[in-house]
């Protein structure tokens, strides 16, 4: 006869005696061997097993009395204390304990696993997302009293109006001379193209990211040098006049480029280093770890010229400016301050005053009103999977406590204090949560590196998430959370549960019974109703991203490379010079096989706004410029077959390649500036003053977005042919290739191309068009992701939560159905029944996460591209998906329910 | 009524003893006889009965024997060691005296009310 004959609550009885009485190998065999026949000897004999186990005593008694009994020395702790019932818990009660319950767990090894393993995955999402949220939303900004740090912006037409971040040079030297309301204040370059070639002797020239700061930038952030020094005043407003005169060639390195260029060599303050053919002196380098609040990151520094004269007047917007308020200074005091001394200046000079200007913290440009809710709605969603998560647990310790319920009425009638009791029982818990907390945290660890690598371009560069002591806090707190949450309620409950409602036969206790199972239906219902408001929300977002994806983006942008070649002022001084060379680059590429067409532009589409300036076009055909009759263009410098490379369409008048580029300047505006600005008026043919001269509109082409959403705004397009002496434009060069072609061999070949030209230049950021959408992307994919994750591990939670409590619903009514089976009841009857339930449980989680839904829904909106909060697509394949989902976790109890034996199921009572 | 745990304690080895000398038993059978030979007075469950077996086989007193039953189910069979015989003899010996002894104390007083002085 095998062991396994004996009721489980029996053979519990057995396995806690042996174990407390702390026997081991033959002994441990012998004793648990011999109680057990006695126990089957007491079945055969015609006693229930709940006689059995009240004949049985309690174990811990027991085994502390065989131990005395069979061994030489018994241990100390069994002694007086276990028979005083365990008022007295000290430490080493909750040692005993605590090993005890790993002892416990050991022998239900599936339902320990279960348990770790559900609690461990909410633990974990929850340690990563929250990882992610604290570096970028928590955290305060790497810098001397970050609160203090504002930026301030331009606002054109009034308040509530968008602000722009673009400052004119005076505004910086003004605004840093306001002493009582500034610590400093200081600018960075706003625009984007700010690379140089760095070469170094014995090393292939490197495009380096120059960072181009105003003298004070690195104080006011309150950072110094490692070595070296900062930039001192004059570099930025000393003598001479901006654009004439010459500015000192003075550089800091950043860590990074120090140790891989210069291999830390502390020697390298005072040397010179070559960059786009000039020298500059290298002054300091800054320490590991900093980055520039605003700004792509640099790789070394230069002085902004902020002198007065040249580009640096009232005209022109192109610096971003930072501030420290003075200690104790308020926002909105500080904004008032600002205020009262701004108008001083435009008293002074009028010129200053045609734009507002508002201070903001620099923390929510860092991060980014939008990104900010898309973590915070992140956080929610991964909450709800650890709630989720410690609603499942708490139904499978519910269902085991009911389980040993007669055990532990057992223990508490021969007199083990509830204290006792509930550290007992609480103890499971604790080990259990300890477990799923330890693995949680690992999870998180592996999960934070997953996310990061799933959406380098959804987070600011600032940010740099690392797994601190914040977030070991954090995860520790929602463990012991979940241990409250589900340890001590069944505990509790346990220890109140009547010793003898818990011992009569059959352990049917009818109130307890129905006052439990609501409890676990309950449960059930919150997990359904949690699965639904996340399975919704990432259908929502899924549908938005779908949406994104299939915006018309007027290009084709498949089979494009793209890469930015960037020529040095000394070796190609004039504009001429430098269309040549991109003109013969053009021409060498083109000559290339599976190239189809080429073309280049200053700004690519899809890139955000960029160059945003000002044109004029007067009706009556005029040609002087008119105070206030500006019009907004972004500008556009294109060369080559840009249209065509692109894909762009000419809708009227003619394409740039059958225009004369020696001949009167030209330009061609995009479909929305023809419609906002010449309305009625065919613009073909029209002259208009743009980029500084006044030009003929030769066509009009399509709207191309400006990012991913399909945003477009008014565009102007010149020809780098007549427009290369404004400045050194740093050309993206759009190589269209034959469908099918090797993008890789086609880059090599054009590096090698470059290289004929000048080995000294940089094949800079080749990539494909398909890749900078992704990355314009990345934000809209990682909460997608995520999302769709969260709610693919709630689903499962909620089918293993409705599983295990209908399951446990039809094993503890067996005798219920086995009478209603044997009054007549046929198989059907008693499947609906189970069925039934299963549908009320669902049905009741469903209406209850469609309020949680609605409501995150609204929230969400802010996240939605073009999908309503409501869409009727995302609520029914939740609402189908979850009611499906009951149907799977009620079908198996129902067919099992089917096959209960009445003539079996009532004898054995 | 069942017997205070002090008694219990003085009398369980010398009940489990008795039994034993008239032949070998194994545990179940051991704590059945003793509740429907004695009334319902020497009532154990296992958590004394074992435990006592064991304390009794350590000293000496008792020599334990799994064997198959005629049930066909193995089970462990306890028998007198002649020490043990000895042991209970001894025992019974003192029990006898000790209820004896208690006895004449009682007829002694039995009808007074008070207490009887010692003469």
């Amino acid at each position: 006869m095998s062991r396994h004959d004996l009721p489980p609550a029996l053979e519990s009885l057995v396995r806690d005696t042996v174990e407390a009485s702390g026997l081991t190998g033959a002994d441990a065999r012998d004793v648990a061997e011999e109680l057990r026949t006695h126990l089957r000897d007491a079945l055969d004999a015609g006693r229930s097993p709940a006689e059995a186990a009240a004949r049985f005593g309690d174990p811990e008694a027991t085994g502390a009395r065989i131990a005395r009994a069979r061994r030489p020395h018994p241990p100390m702790e069994s002694h007086g204390r276990r028979r005083g019932g365990g008022r007295g818990m000290g430490l080493e009660t909750l040692v005993t304990e605590l090993r005890r319950a790993v002892r416990t767990l050991r022998r239900a090894p599936g339902f320990a696993a279960l348990v770790v393993l559900t609690l461990a995955l909410g633990v974990g999402a929850n340690t990563a997302v929250f990882t992610v949220l604290d570096a970028v939303l928590l955290k305060p900004l790497p810098y001397h009293e970050p609160q203090r740090l504002v930026q301030l912006f331009s606002r054109w037409g009034g308040p509530g109006s968008e602000l722009s971040e673009y400052l004119r040079a005076p505004t910086i030297r003004a605004a840093d001379g306001f002493d009582d309301l500034f610590d400093g204040f200081a600018s960075i370059f706003t625009y984007r193209e700010t690379g140089r070639d760095l070469l170094t002797p014995g090393a292939p020239p490197e495009r380096v990211v120059a960072g181009v700061v105003s003298a004070g930038w690195f104080e006011m952030l309150g950072v110094a040098p490692q070595l070296g020094r900062s930039f001192r005043p004059e570099e930025s407003t000393g003598p001479g006049e901006a654009d004439v005169d010459p500015t000192p060639r003075v550089a800091i390195l950043s860590h990074g480029l120090w140790q891989r260029r210069f291999g830390g060599d502390p020697g390298v303050v005072g040397r010179t280093v070559d960059l786009s053919d000039e020298s500059w002196e290298v002054v300091g380098v800054m320490p590991a770890g900093y980055l520039d609040p605003l700004g792509p990151r640099a790789d070394l520094w230069i002085p902004q010229d902020l002198r007065s004269g040249g580009s640096n007047g009232w005209s022109n917007f192109y610096l971003t400016g930072v501030g420290r308020l003075a200690p104790g200074l308020s926002l909105a005091a500080a904004q008032d301050r600002f205020e009262a001394h701004w108008a001083g200046v435009v008293e002074a000079d009028p010129d200053a005053g045609d734009v507002d200007l508002v201070l903001q913290p620099l923390v929510a440009s860092v991060v980014g009103t939008r990104r900010a809710s898309m973590l915070w709605i992140l956080f929610a969603a991964v909450g709800l999977v650890l709630l989720s998560a410690c609603v499942n647990v708490a139904n499978l310790v519910f269902a085991r406590s009911l389980a040993r319920d007669r055990d532990v009425a057992v223990r508490g009638a021969l007199g083990s204090g509830r204290g006792r009791l509930v550290a007992h029982l609480l103890s499971e818990s604790v080990v259990l949560a300890l477990a799923g907390g330890a693995l949680g945290l690992l999870l998180g660890w592996v999960g934070i590196d997953a996310l990061l690598r799933l959406a380098p371009d959804a987070l600011p560069s600032v940010a740099e998430p690392r797994l601190s002591g914040r977030v070991f806090a954090f995860s520790l707190a929602a463990t012991a959370l979940a241990v409250v949450a589900f340890g001590l309620a069944p505990a509790l409950r346990s220890a109140r549960t009547p010793a003898a409602a818990a011992l009569r036969a059959g352990g049917r206790r009818g109130t307890e019974d129905r006052r439990l199972r609501r409890v676990r239906d309950g449960l059930v219902v919150a997990q359904v109703a949690v699965a639904l408001v996340l399975v919704v929300g990432a259908g929502l977002l899924l549908r938005s991203f779908d949406a994104l994806l299939s915006v018309p983006l007027g290009i084709e942008t498949a089979d494009v490379l793209t890469f930015e070649v960037h020529l040095p002022g000394s070796r190609y001084p004039e504009g001429a010079d430098r269309h040549r060379f991109h003109t013969e680059l053009a021409e060498r590429v083109t000559g290339l096989p599976d190239v189809v067409a080429t073309g280049s532009t200053s700004w690519l589409p899809v890139n955000g706004r960029y160059h945003s300036w000002g044109i004029q076009w007067n009706p009556d055909g005029g040609e002087e410029l008119r105070d206030g009759a500006w019009e907004n263009s972004d500008m556009r410098i294109i060369a080559g077959d840009y249209f065509g490379a692109l894909g762009v369409d000419v809708i009227r008048g003619q394409g740039p390649g059958s225009v004369d580029p020696d001949g009167e300047p030209v330009a061609w505006i995009n479909a929305s500036l023809a419609a906002e600005v010449f309305g009625e008026t065919d613009p073909v043919g029209q002259r208009f003053f743009a980029g500084n001269a006044m030009r003929r509109i030769m066509g009009v082409v399509e709207d191309v977005p400006h990012d991913v959403r399909g945003d477009t705004f008014r565009k102007t397009y010149l020809l780098h042919a007549q427009y290369a002496d404004n400045r050194n434009w740093a050309l993206t060069h759009v190589v269209r290739l034959r469908s099918g072609a090797d993008a890789v061999a086609v880059r090599e070949a054009i590096r090698g191309e470059l290289a004929a030209l000048d080995p000294a230049l940089v094949l800079y950021r080749p990539r494909s068009l398909d890749s900078l959408l992704d990355s314009r992307r990345a934000q809209d994919r990682f909460a997608t992701t995520l999302m769709g994750v969260f709610a693919a591990l709630a689903l499962v939670l909620a089918l293993v939560g409705t599983y295990g409590v209908l399951a446990g619903a039809v094993a503890q009514r067996r005798r219920e159905i086995g009478i209603r089976m044997a009054l007549g009841a046929d198989a059907g009857q008693v499947r609906d029944m189970v069925l039934r339930s299963a549908v009320g449980l669902v049905g009741a989680g469903l209406v209850l996460g469609a309020v949680g839904a609605w409501w995150g829904g609204r929230w969400l909106s802010s996240l939605l591209f073009e999908v309503a909060p409501a869409d009727p697509a995302a609520w029914g394949v939740g609402v189908g998906l979850l009611a499906a989902l009951g149907l799977l976790a009620g079908w198996l109890p129902a067919r099992r329910a089917t096959r209960v034996d009445p003539a079996r199921t009532l004898g054995a009572e | 009524m069942g017997l205070d745990r002090e008694w219990m304690r003085g009398a369980a080895p010398l009940a489990v003893m008795t039994l034993l000398a008239e032949g070998e038993m194994y545990g179940y059978e051991l704590v059945e006889a003793l509740e429907a030979r004695s009334g319902g007075l020497l009532d154990m469950g296992q958590s004394t009965v074992y435990p006592l077996l064991y304390a009794l086989e350590k000293r000496g007193h008792l020599t334990p024997a799994w064997r198959e039953s005629p049930t066909g189910r193995r089970r462990k069979y306890y028998r007198l060691t002649p020490a043990g015989r000895e042991w209970m003899a001894e025992q019974q010996s003192q029990f006898e005296r000790l209820v004896a002894a208690l006895r004449r104390l009682g007829e002694g007083g039995a009808a007074d009310p008070e207490p009887a002085e010692a003469p």
